[in-house]
């Protein structure tokens, strides 16, 4: 980003605007996908409406977001680097609202789960969940201090997400196995595990933004994919 | 998009310009491509009015004015003492920021440059050669019927489109329009975009522009002048998504000072 600033404040002003609230977004989204995870591998099913509650605080910001970026565009037409920050912004905050939507539909998971699901099975659910929340807090990270080596970093990274999702539907599988009459159960924990892994895809689409604002290059190369499930 | 290099019409190879003791332009290189439209831009008094001058060597009626350095088209250098300055400007057409038809009818207008350059005697083919450029400047329909009346009595779009339609009639090669759209309203602009468009089928244009959206726009190619220097040229779509020099971008992003 330059850093002598515009000639007219009021735009320099509208792209602080933008550049906090997508911030505010992202920490608000971070805290979502925490929450969420906490609730599910301690079963807490009294934190799950609050979690819903939540999400329209992230909703509001995105159309708040949308609402400032029309605005730029047609006082503005930003050319060069406003015009990649004015279609990242975008872009990520689209991103970060579905990362939201999904920590709600995680959080929704936990009132019909049993509390005594096997260790297995939560750690299993762990492991991926700290991956994607570590994944988050990186590529907001990486969007704070305009790095691209951390975004390229992230995108590859999301082959770990893949593995660790594939290693917990595998968990699931064998919770199916062992009695049929987990099959609701593990159907809703099948959810539970796909919503945390699209977080995470959503999380690359935000490293591909972040690198495209960055560069005005697209990241180049088909993503990387995980190993899939043995059968 | 790739940059055609293999089809250049105008090409500058250290051309630098004094006024007096000041110089105006230094050591400017740029390729400019057959048949497409090349957006020179940058702050008032970079150079680049005085760079499209070099080219028809407008800069000649400048008495304090001193040019150095080449510039061809088509390989031929224009500062050659060979060079006839009629000739040259017959081959190379110019619009300018304000429209100034002559003061004499629309037919006149578009019939004084065949006149001086002994094309179209006999009055059918002067005839031809008025409806042909005023249809290439796609004013035709909206003035056949008054031809005879002033120039000057059609509105700033329509006068634009007349003197675009007067450097037609003399089959040039080239156009050169120096901000052409600034003293006009959008609808008359867009016109003359559209115009632009056309017209780069058959020739090459080089526009001077202050509108930035506009250089998107219209060219395909487009350079960036600051204090006399060329600071970047490259396709339109670069410069304006991504271009490689921090003052370029400074310059497009209102960011300049």
């Amino acid at each position: 980003m330059s850093d002598t600033g515009h000639t007219v404040k009021s735009y320099a002003e509208e792209m602080q605007s933008l550049n906090d609230d997508l911030i505010k977004m992202g920490s608000l989204t971070e805290s979502q996908l925490a929450d969420a995870m906490e609730a599910v591998i301690k079963l807490d099913k009294e934190s799950v409406d609050k979690i819903v509650q939540n999400d329209s605080k992230i909703n509001a910001l995105r159309a708040a977001i949308d609402n400032q970026i029309t605005t730029v565009l047609v006082k503005r037409a930003p050319m060069a680097v406003d015009l990649r920050i004015t279609i990242s912004t975008m872009k990520i905050s689209h991103d970060l609202e579905r990362i939201g939507d999904l920590a709600k539909s995680v959080a929704k998971k936990v009132t019909p789960l049993p509390i005594d699901l096997p260790d297995e099975l939560v750690n299993s659910l762990r492991r991926l969940g700290d991956l994607v929340q570590k994944q988050l807090k990186d590529v907001l990270d990486a969007y704070l201090n305009n790095s691209k080596d951390k975004a390229i970093e992230i995108w590859r990274k999301d082959e770990q997400v893949d593995d660790l999702t594939n290693l917990a539907m595998n968990e699931v599988a064998n919770y199916l196995q062992k009695d049929k009459k987990n099959l609701e159960m593990a159907t809703h924990l099948l959810f539970v595990t796909k919503n945390i892994e699209r977080a995470g895809d959503h999380i690359t689409n935000i490293a591909e933004s972040l690198y495209y604002l960055i560069e005005g290059e697209y990241l180049e190369g088909a993503r990387p994919k995980g190993k899939p499930i043995d059968s | 998009m790739e940059l055609k290099n293999s089809n250049i019409k105008i090409k500058s190879k250290n051309l630098n310009v004094y006024y007096g003791n000041k110089q105006a332009l230094h050591n400017i290189n740029l390729e400019i491509n057959n048949k497409e439209v090349t957006a020179l831009i940058g702050p008032s008094g970079c150079g680049k009015s005085t760079f499209i001058r070099c080219i028809n060597r407008m800069n000649d009626t400048i008495d304090i004015c001193r040019v150095d350095g080449s510039i061809e088209i088509d390989g031929k250098e224009v500062n050659d003492k060979n060079v006839d300055v009629v000739t040259l400007r017959e081959k190379i057409g110019m619009v300018f920021q304000k429209p100034n038809p002559f003061p004499k009818s629309i037919y006149d207008n578009i019939a004084y440059g065949p006149t001086i350059h002994g094309i179209g005697e006999k009055k059918d083919e002067m005839d031809k050669i008025v409806e042909s450029s005023l249809k290439k400047a796609a004013l035709w329909d909206e003035v056949k019927d008054r031809l005879n009346e002033p120039g000057t009595g059609l509105s700033g779009g329509q006068q634009q489109r007349l003197c675009i339609a007067r450097a037609l009639s003399v089959n040039p090669e080239v156009i050169l329009m120096d901000e052409p759209c600034s003293a006009l309203d959008p609808i008359a602009t867009a016109k003359i975009e559209e115009l632009i468009d056309d017209l780069k089928k058959s020739y090459t244009i080089v526009i001077v522009t202050h509108s930035m959206a506009q250089a998107v726009r219209v060219s395909q190619k487009t350079g960036f002048f600051h204090l006399g220097k060329i600071i970047e040229v490259d396709t339109t779509e670069k410069i304006f998504k991504n271009p490689a020099n921090k003052m370029t971008q400074d310059y497009i992003t209102g960011r300049f000072g």
